[in-house]
């Protein structure tokens, strides 16, 4: 059996789980498709949940659900164990890329890691995953069974119409774990999330000042887009590393990447160099990330960026 | 107390790939320490400055040529080094031969860099870990030792948060946990009477995964520009762009 | 037999210099440029590196850096920035001549500072009136007692006036030439000093450069190096060797301008297609490549024949015409594949050219170099 790692909010499954979906009904064939849940799902996420796949795990214990790697690692366990899964499927989020290989070890499985176009051929199991900071595709290829992250945007999310049928059963699983975590900062972000934004208004040190992030903001928002940051930008505190793109931070790849006084640092650009479009604006031509764009907006872009707020703004009237 | 730091050895981020015919060529590319792995080889050197009595051992897998690598990590103040020499190319197996030298150094810290950018993966420390049964904390920005307990902060799904762990353990590492230093001139020079102990270990390919094709990531750009006289017309013209060309709906 | 190999060992100081040139010098080099100063905190940077004065002596708590060594660090700073590098390089070639010709003593006594913190040191022989020909110097050294009064000026003193030491040349009698030459360690805290710094000058404006004027200067006899008439020998022994530096530096510059060249060829259009199509610039870019290869071995030659202990005078001079005119010539082409662009500062080609320039002036015009050489070939 094919297992996903599902997760998801009150409002339902994630956008990934939605992924994981999609790709998992594409393997499985006419096979069933199983998936768990970690903790104790609100009513719309399990009835998503049970829309999705054939047999559904919940996944209870104390401590549950955690960011601990140990403990999602056990937890995991146990759902593999009870579905006799063959391949797991989780999102290639923080938690899925550092619980997965302490999986793949435990159980003696291969495992693949940001996997897109994902293809199972009898005992083949073989992905396009990029390497060298994003400037290099491979395929590779490996043996189930396996766990593999998939890259999120990788596959269309599945669009649920069936009745809520999977079969539901709980597994009561302790976990232990010697890490102790506390204090979470989660991120606050107001705007779409930068890994489903369509459209990425990140800001650069050349915009000068925390303070010129107001009109980044108010930019992104009348664009309906994310807002990210550039490395040197969280390092001077200015934006949190939650916005962060690159290699330290996330990968995006919306439609179109909007990038305003970033100079484009190899790291930067590994984060964002598979977006649809990339615009640039930045008053140095020889700037790397200019030379990576589709568009370059060369100019002061204390000047570009209120001229495109002010036109925008007229478009709203 | 032994501080393990795992390094390994990736082509410099400036240097330009090329594939042909599904080969990469990094005859032409300058081969470095892994930057994520700096902030390791850092902290271990940081550790031992805040008073802990340590002695800091760099390890590498691979190619002989790590050495090299090795070399630059004892530059920066490590004390010796481990190389295993071996044809490995996944992660896991790696892991396995790091594994294997911190049980034989009987390691209490294993410190590595978040994410190998060679393979673009961030498995080599929670698989060391894995295969210690040891605990790991991923993504790690801020540390310190006390009393054989680990305390700090990383990044966790969604967030941070402080964490604490008793050692033994696995610290992957990232920006912003330290500046790496430069391996100073005097520190080259010592290095040189420093141990490299270099053995080779067997090929195991069997479970990881192989390489069937591969070729250049770049995306060709339309490179357009639009040079900014007037900003009010430039904005118009980027507007405009993004609903011909980008198909935004604006 | 040869071997073109680096040793693993000058394979990380050249890494280290490449760092240090990639996060400290490129980032200020423009900057520094525009403000004819050295960047912020940069000398700390190399000295906490080991990058400043790196020749110093193991015993004295140096590095004790070969000159194949040093030279290998110098193209990479070079390829930064010539004015920057021109600050540590000035700075060991007033270090060189204590080397050569100092006693143990002196060099404890004298360099002592050197392990503690970044000190510069600079080098004046040149004089208004006479910069290539040293033997006419006019700057006085008057026997007192237990010590020497110094009086005159010098001219175009790289670091002068904020060096620590400064290893002044001088005559205890203009009317006997060289055999009346002394080399003489003037410590900055010798009061009649006073330094004028010069403005305006075309390239390697991050370098000091000024006028040193000596007024009644008593320092102790136990500064002399060597003995009253090894003033001129000193001086040559020690343009002998700091003249590879310079050829490898503009190396550095020249590989700099390839780069440049190369990346802008490849971008810039026209006729429809980049320039870099065209065998006119490719022609031009490859006769840069043969000027850096040839220019990088005459260098690591000259030097090699230095660290052995072998005479390298022609070699030295061979090296340092031949860079500092191929590197000029590789920055003037640079200018003119990028055109009308090549000529604003708004690109790096301009900065290099004239800041390389200094190159072929420098520690003995290439004039000079080539009377040296011919000297040499006459002789034998």
């Amino acid at each position: 059996m094919i297992l996903l790692a599902l997760d998801g909010t009150g409002a339902g499954l994630s956008r990934a789980s939605l992924e994981l979906v999609s790709l998992g009904r594409q393997l499985a064939g006419d096979s069933p498709l199983g998936g768990f849940l970690i903790g104790d799902p609100v009513q719309p996420l399990l009835d998503q949940a049970r829309c999705a796949v054939d047999q559904l795990w919940l996944l209870r214990g104390e401590g549950l659900p955690s960011t601990d790697p140990q403990r999602a690692a056990q937890a995991a366990e146990a759902a593999l164990q009870a579905a006799e899964a063959q391949l797991l499927l989780l999102p290639a989020g923080r938690l899925g890329r550092s619980y997965s290989p302490r999986l793949a070890v435990q159980r003696g499985w291969a495992l693949l890691e940001d996997a897109a176009e994902l293809q199972l051929d009898g005992q083949q199991l073989s992905a396009t995953c990029y390497a060298y900071l994003g400037r290099i595709w491979q395929r590779r290829s490996t043996h189930p069974p396996a766990v593999v992250s998939v890259k999120a945007g990788s596959v269309s999310p599945a669009e649920l119409v069936s009745v809520p049928a999977a079969e539901v059963r709980v597994l009561e699983v302790a976990t232990s774990s010697p890490l102790e975590e506390r204090d979470f900062v989660g991120q606050k972000l107001s705007r779409v999330p930068l890994s489903e934004a369509e459209v990425v208004v990140t800001g650069g040190r050349g915009l000068g000042s925390q303070e010129a992030f107001a009109m980044l903001e108010e930019l992104a928002d009348l664009l309906g887009a994310g807002v990210g940051a550039t490395r040197a930008v969280v390092d001077a505190g200015w934006r949190p590393y939650a916005e962060q793109v690159g290699q330290t931070g996330q990968t995006v790849q919306p439609k179109v990447y909007l990038a305003i006084g970033v100079s484009g640092a190899v790291q930067h650009l590994s984060g964002m160099n598979k977006s649809g479009y990339i615009v640039a604006v930045n008053k140095d031509p020889e700037a790397p990330m200019v030379k990576s764009s589709d568009l370059a907006v060369i100019g002061d872009l204390h000047k570009v960026v209120p001229a495109l707020i002010q036109a925008l703004r007229g478009r709203r009237d | 107390m032994k501080i393990l730091v795992a390094v390994r050895q990736v082509p410099d981020a400036e240097s330009r790939l090329e594939v042909s015919e599904g080969n990469l060529d990094l005859s032409r590319a300058s081969l470095v320490l892994d930057g994520m792995d700096e902030y390791a080889v850092e902290e271990a050197l940081l550790l031992r400055e805040a008073g802990l009595e340590a002695e800091l051992i760099a390890v590498a897998v691979g190619a002989a040529a790590l050495e090299e690598t090795l070399r630059a990590a004892l530059a920066m103040g490590l004390d010796r080094a481990r190389l295993l020499v071996g044809e490995l190319a996944d992660p896991l197996a790696v892991a396995r031969a790091v594994a294997e030298v911190a049980r034989d150094e009987q390691a209490d810290l294993i410190l590595t860099g978040s994410q190998q950018s060679d393979w673009d993966s961030q498995a080599l420390g929670p698989a060391i870990a894995a295969c210690l049964g040891w605990p790991q904390v991923s993504w790690c920005h801020a540390l310190q030792l006390d009393g054989g307990v680990l305390r700090g902060r990383h990044d966790v799904e969604g967030g941070s948060a402080a964490f604490e762990v008793a050692l033994p353990a696995v610290v992957t590492t990232q920006q912003g946990l330290n500046e790496p230093r430069y391996p100073t001139l005097p520190n080259i020079r010592r290095s040189r009477s420093k141990e490299v102990r270099s053995e080779s270990i067997p090929v195991t390919l069997a479970d990881g995964w192989q390489l069937v094709a591969q070729g250049s990531a770049a995306k060709a750009r339309l490179g357009q520009r639009i040079a900014v006289s007037d900003p009010q017309e430039a904005a118009a013209e980027l507007l405009s762009w993004l609903e011909q060309t980008a198909k935004v709906r604006l | 037999m040869l071997d073109f190999e680096l040793s693993e060992e000058q394979k990380q100081l050249q890494a280290l210099a490449r760092d240090f040139t990639r996060k400290e010098i490129l980032p200020a080099a423009q900057r520094a440029d525009r403000e004819e100063r050295m960047p912020e905190g940069l000398l700390e940077k190399a000295f906490a590196t080991g990058l400043l004065n790196p020749e110093l002596p193991e015993e004295l708590g140096g590095s004790g850096l070969s000159l194949l060594d040093e030279i290998l660090i110098a193209e990479e700073l070079g390829y930064g920035c010539m004015g920057i590098y021109t600050t540590l390089m000035a700075s060991a070639l007033g270090l060189t001549p204590i080397l050569l010709a100092a006693t143990p003593e002196q060099q404890r006594r004298l360099l002592a500072p050197l392990r503690e913190r970044p000190c510069l040191l600079a080098f004046a022989l040149s004089e208004a009136n006479n910069g290539s020909d040293a033997a006419a110097m006019r700057t006085l050294a008057r026997r007192d007692g237990g010590d020497f009064v110094i009086s005159g000026s010098k001219m175009w003193i790289s670091n002068g006036g904020e060096a620590e030491l400064t290893v002044v040349f001088a005559t205890t009698d203009p009317s006997q030439g060289h055999r009346s030459s002394v080399a003489i360690v003037v410590p900055r805290s010798a009061p009649g000093q006073q330094a004028h710094p010069i403005h305006h000058k075309l390239g390697q404006r991050a370098s000091l450069t000024s006028e040193l004027v000596f007024d009644e200067v008593r320092v102790p006899a136990e500064n002399l190096l060597g003995e009253v008439g090894a003033g001129f020998r000193i001086a040559m022994q020690t343009l002998d060797r700091t003249r590879i530096p310079v050829a490898a530096a503009s190396v550095g510059v020249a590989r700099r301008a390839r780069d440049e060249a190369l990346r802008y060829a490849k971008e810039r259009q026209a006729f429809g297609r980049p320039v870099a199509d065209f065998q006119a610039i490719q022609f031009k870019l490859a006769d840069m490549e043969i000027g850096i290869q040839s220019g990088r071995w005459l260098a690591y030659r000259a030097a090699w024949l230095a660290d052995q202990g072998r005479p390298h005078s022609a070699e030295a001079a061979a090296a340092k015409a031949y860079c500092s005119d191929m590197a000029f010539s590789a920055a003037n082409e640079a200018i003119q594949i990028f055109g009308g662009a090549g000529y604003v500062g708004e690109y790096p080609v301009e900065k290099l050219l004239r800041d390389v320039k200094l190159n072929q002036i420098y520690e003995g015009t290439n004039e000079i170099m080539r009377v040296i050489i011919a000297r040499s070939l006459l002789r034998a």
